[in-house]
């Protein structure tokens, strides 16, 4: 896939140029452009990185600065459930590690990697914010707070059993 | 006047002189018959300069040339370059021992112990030239004496 | 002024001052590692914290302004403390290689943990580990030392302009990395290692190699380019180390031409000895047998004597002298980029000084790849363009700036006639002219509209003109240059204090050599013909190499094969395929000299490096040239040689005496009386022949240098090349092409490119095309037979 390959749709440069305006310049509507890219995308490829550059107007190391600082945008490809694990200080105590290692064996991956058939990808990720509910396992946008290994077994199970329907 | 006139006519002096004499001639000896026998040396001994591998062969010298710049005598002559595999290694490393005061400063300033100086005090030669010691020589001394030079830096270790 | 208190000390500093600028300039000693005096402000060390009173807690004084009354502490036990936590936490994942770094002895991580960092950590865990990254030929990476003070992060994006230094990730896992491998394209990479205060970015070339402690400092001008740098030339023993730049000096920064030129000092392209073919090869000999093969060529004999402006003033003055003792009917020629040698109307050097073009109003590049021929003036345009200031430019090929040029014109060289009647025209409407505009507007019929950026730039109050290599080479230079005189008259920015007429020089000494050898002064490619033509019976080469620069080389080329030549200088270079006898004169690092820089700037040498060989300073090869040839010597001493140059310049009488030598600036020539006007072109080739100047392989100390053409390569363009629509227009494609010109019929490979201007036959790489340079237009011809 290369620049040429990765475009964003012609709704999506409409109303990503609504959007700069908004804005004081355009390095300021790159946190959003981001989303839509994601979301467009699946992940923010290298080419998709070079893409939002021309587009914004803005260095490809800027573009680059901002996608590899925030942990919630994608450079590699993730399987349909992303099942983040906090293990920050709080979900840490309450046995975030156990529960990652018990989720690894479970899904047969090691931590970071995506199954084989695609469907679940497991990361670690600093705080979500949620230390109240630790260990908190973030799957695709959705909290589950105070995660068992017994939880996610059960989650793990169902979504397979489901063959992947959300 | 008496007394001194007794001292001087009877030697005095000289027999005081020659009870010491007379005194050591019954005791046990002290001497060492160099070269036949040696004298024990201290592990702090700073004698001939080496430089030392690793288990593995590999020189330990990294070419930081902290002894060359400590060198009170400027004795010693350190070229580098950036080896093939990536490590920083000397080209050079030459000891002139007619110059070498043999102050140790360079072993004390080798992070990681590649210049030591081993108890050899024993390398007189004919002419200036061969007091100037290359890498080649100075490894070949390491391989030599490394037995000692680790058995020294053990005994001198906890006193370091 | 603001007041305020550093250590109940009261100082006065300008109002927005950081406190750590007004410790500085009250010697005041503050720690620091992310703030750098040239770099935007990134606060990220936190090493620089002082004490306000009144204030809760320590201030990061590089980014906290200074305010009315403020009490400031720069040394206090809690101060003590948490420096001291500071640095532990600097050297947490900090490796301790200092042995094996060669920043080892000049790290601000080093002294700094002496001053005030514990002597012990506490870290026991793990450290981390960084992934290198590949930065160039000139810059070593070890990124596991980076403590992410992001200055090289700055200087990229703010000096550069190239922007392809970032940060990743963040927190644990944050690294300093480059955007592709193998990416900074930057003419100055080479000041990366500089401001790394660690030993993350480090000397690639010298990497290993030697220590801080070892070196001695020469302070020096670099000659590499017309801009005339201090630099301080760092030698071990008798050997070149490196360059480096001069802390205080008018720019903080060299380019890579004048810093890795060093390895050329010890290459075997030096000429150490005195040589004399024999047998068809050059021989060492000894002086005096060399100066017998030299009286042998040149005695009584007509010569023509060519010289770069690559020498020291004193040098310069002796060559003259040389020329009035033995040939004082000899043709002169100095700079190999020039073909009309009719006075131009302002002659070469600056009338500003950088800081000045910085700060004009309008700054309008006139054909020149700035970044190419003066990397440090094109730096000071990126850093007004931040600024906001504009920038524009008309030229013959969209040369690389790493900035945005505000207005841009494309345009082929004989077009320059037609811009610069369109300017005329235009401020005229506006009732700005000057005697001649008739005269001169009545020889030009064209018009081109890229006249209206050069208009537009004039009415401004101060506008700067940059007149650059494509209007000096030009045919019909002197008419060029007198239509911009009468452009800047009319608008005002001719006089004194406001004269923004800048002729970009071929290299230093300019404004010297155009009163020196005001007369006598010929084109180099005259005495070329003439030597063709049989008029000379030998030519004298004093550091120049006409074959690899300029734009004469077939004419060279054609003349060294006809008569002797006599090589004087420093680098042999491809003369040695040319020269009877070589006679070995002291290079820039071993000579006590004088400097004059584009802007007049006077510097002068007085710290030589002791002589790698037999090699004496010119002016002492000049007098003993003088005294062998039997000729009385006019001077015997530096002394008595610079009272002679004193006699063809007096505003240089002050330069070896007065300490601040800031103060004079000599102005470039002026001749008010010459009036040129335009001529028709009278060739029918469709294409006008430009020729790039690269940094990395223009001039006989470059092409010495190793580095340099290694650096070149990986720069490297195309050799010959044209606008796609000039192909197409023919029907060709790129490839193996035949041009036509007044040389005959050469084959070339001619690629294409969208940035040169259409009807432009662009050489990029001057040694492959060599031939070609010598042409002011040409034509393709056609598909290789």
């Amino acid at each position: 896939m290369s620049a040429d390959t990765v475009r964003f749709s012609e709704e999506r440069l409409a109303e990503i140029a609504e959007l700069v305006k908004r804005y004081p310049g355009p390095q300021s509507a790159l946190m959003p452009v981001l989303y839509m890219a994601q979301e467009d995308f699946g992940y923010i490829s290298m080419d998709a990185q070079k893409m939002i550059a021309e587009v914004l107007g803005l260095r490809l190391m800027q573009v680059r600065e901002v996608v590899t600082f925030y942990t919630m945008f994608k450079e590699q490809p993730t399987g349909k459930y992303l099942l983040e694990v906090c293990t920050n200080a709080g979900c840490m105590l309450n046995g975030a590690y156990e529960l990652a290692d018990h989720m690894c064996g479970t899904l047969g991956i090691r931590m970071g990697e995506t199954t084989p058939d695609g469907l679940f990808t497991i990361a670690e990720v600093e705080c979500a914010g949620a230390c109240g509910g630790a260990p908190v396992v973030q799957v695709n946008n959705i909290y589950h707070e105070k995660a068992t290994p017994a939880s996610m077994d059960a989650l793990i199970t169902q979504v397979r059993a489901d063959g992947g329907v959300e | 006047m008496l007394k001194r006139a007794f001292k001087t006519w009877f030697l005095w002096e000289l027999l005081i002189g020659l009870s010491v004499t007379g005194r050591y001639l019954f005791k046990k000896k002290i001497t060492v018959e160099y070269p036949e026998q040696k004298t024990p040396l201290s592990p702090r001994f700073r004698g001939l300069h080496a430089l030392r591998r690793y288990e593995s062969g590999e020189e330990r010298c990294i070419a930081c040339k902290l002894c060359e710049v400590v060198c009170p005598a400027t004795a010693i002559w350190i070229e580098s370059e950036e080896r093939d595999d990536g490590s920083r290694r000397t080209t050079r490393y030459d000891i002139d021992f007619s110059k070498c005061i043999y102050c140790g400063f360079c072993q004390e300033a080798c992070p990681v112990d590649a210049i030591v100086e081993t108890q050899e005090f024993e390398y007189a030669c004919e002419t200036r030239a061969e007091l100037y010691y290359d890498k080649k020589m100075l490894l070949a001394n390491g391989d030599r004496y490394e037995k000692q030079i680790a058995a020294n830096l053990a005994a001198d270790a906890r006193y370091s | 002024m603001t007041q305020l208190f550093i250590n109940d000390q009261e100082v006065d500093v300008t109002p927005g001052t950081s406190i750590l600028e007004a410790c500085r300039q009250n010697d005041v000693d503050v720690p620091y590692f992310c703030y750098h005096p040239e770099l935007s402000v990134a606060a990220n060390c936190r090493m620089c914290l002082v004490e306000v009173e009144g204030w809760g807690k320590p201030a990061a004084s590089c980014c906290t302004p200074v305010s009315e009354g403020m009490k400031v502490k720069t040394q206090s036990e809690t101060l003590a403390k948490d420096r001291e936590m500071m640095m532990e936490y600097l050297l947490i994942h900090h490796p301790l290689d200092c042995p094996v770094c060669d920043q080892g002895g000049s790290c601000k991580l080093q002294d700094y943990t002496v001053e005030h960092g514990a002597s012990k950590g506490r870290y026991s865990e793990p450290k981390r580990a960084v992934i290198n990254y590949e930065l160039g030929p000139f810059v070593n990476t070890c990124m596991t030392r980076c403590i992410h003070c992001t200055r090289c992060v700055r200087f990229a994006d703010e000096v550069a302009g190239t922007g392809d230094i970032g940060v990743l990730n963040r927190s644990d896992h944050m690294t300093i990395a480059g955007i592709v491998e193998g990416a900074l394209s930057s003419e100055l990479s080479g000041n990366l290692p500089d401001i790394c205060p660690v030993g993350a970015l480090l000397d690639k070339p010298s990497h290993d190699v030697s220590r801080p402690w070892e070196m001695t400092s020469h302070s020096s001008t670099c000659i590499q380019c017309p801009n005339g740098c201090d630099i301080s030339i760092e030698s071990r023993g008798d050997q070149v180390m490196r360059i480096v730049p001069v802390d205080g000096s008018p720019e903080p920064w060299i380019c890579d031409r004048g810093r890795y030129v060093y390895d050329a000092f010890r290459s075997d392209n030096r000429i150490l000895s005195p040589m004399v073919r024999q047998d068809g090869a050059l021989q060492s000999v000894d002086w005096s047998d060399a100066f017998d093969r030299t009286i042998d060529l040149l005695k009584d004999k007509k010569v023509g004597i060519l010289f770069s402006s690559q020498w020291s003033v004193e040098g310069h003055v002796a060559i003259s002298l040389m020329r009035d003792a033995l040939f004082p009917d000899a043709k002169v020629a100095f700079d190999l980029h020039r073909r009309d040698m009719r006075p131009f109307a302002f002659e070469e050097g600056l009338a500003m000084t950088t800081s000045q073009i910085e700060a004009a109003d309008q700054v309008v590049i006139l054909g020149s790849d700035l970044r190419q021929r003066l990397p440090l003036l094109m730096q000071r345009l990126r850093k007004r363009g931040r600024a906001g200031k504009p920038v524009s430019r008309i030229g013959a090929m969209n040369y690389r700036t790493n900035m945005e040029i505000g207005r841009d014109a494309l345009i082929r060289p004989r077009d320059w006639h037609g811009v610069i009647a369109r300017a005329m025209e235009q401020v005229s409407e506006l009732g700005k002219t000057a005697a001649g505009f008739d005269a001169w507007l009545g020889a030009v019929s064209d018009r081109h509209e890229a006249g209206k950026i050069l208009a537009d730039a004039l009415i401004s109050d101060s506008c700067a003109l940059l007149v650059g290599e494509e209007i000096r080479s030009h045919e019909d230079a002197a008419s060029l240059i007198h239509g911009v005189d009468l452009l800047m008259r009319a608008c005002g920015h001719a006089e004194a204090g406001n004269d923004g007429r800048n002729l970009i020089p071929e290299g230093v000494n300019a404004q010297v050599l155009s009163a020196v050898f005001a007369d006598a002064r010929v084109s180099a490619g005259d005495i070329f013909a003439a030597a063709s033509a049989g008029e000379l019976d030998a030519l004298i080469l004093i550091g120049s190499d006409p074959v690899g620069d300029g734009l004469f080389p077939s004419a060279a080329k054609a003349a060294l094969q006809k008569v002797p030549l006599v090589q004087i200088g420093s680098i042999s270079g491809e003369m040695a395929d040319y020269a009877d006898v070589q006679l070995p004169a002291a290079a820039y690092s071993e000579i006590e000299g004088t400097f004059v820089n584009m802007e007049g700037r006077v510097r002068v040498a007085t710290n030589p490096i002791k002589s790698l060989g037999q090699e004496r300073p010119l002016w002492k090869v000049m007098m003993r040239l003088i005294q062998v040839m039997g000729a009385e010597v006019p001077v015997v001493s530096l002394d008595e040689l610079r009272s002679a140059v004193c006699q063809h310049l007096s505003a240089l009488s002050d330069a070896w005496c007065v300490s601040n030598q800031d103060s004079a600036l000599i102005a470039p020539n002026r001749n008010r009386d010459a009036a040129a006007l335009p001529k028709a072109r009278t060739d029918s080739f469709e294409l006008d022949v430009v020729s790039r100047y690269s940094m990395y392989r223009e001039g006989m100390w470059a092409r010495a240098s190793a580095l340099l053409t290694e650096a070149g390569e990986l720069n490297a363009l195309d050799d010959v090349l044209v606008h796609p629509d000039t192909l197409a227009a023919k029907g060709l494609s790129a490839g193996e092409l035949v041009v036509k010109s007044f040389l005959g019929e050469q084959c070339f490979n001619i690629g294409v490119r969208e940035d040169v201007t259409p009807g432009v036959l662009f050489i990029a790489k001057r040694g492959v095309a060599g031939d070609l340079s010598d042409v002011t237009a040409a034509s393709i011809d056609g598909g290789a037979v």
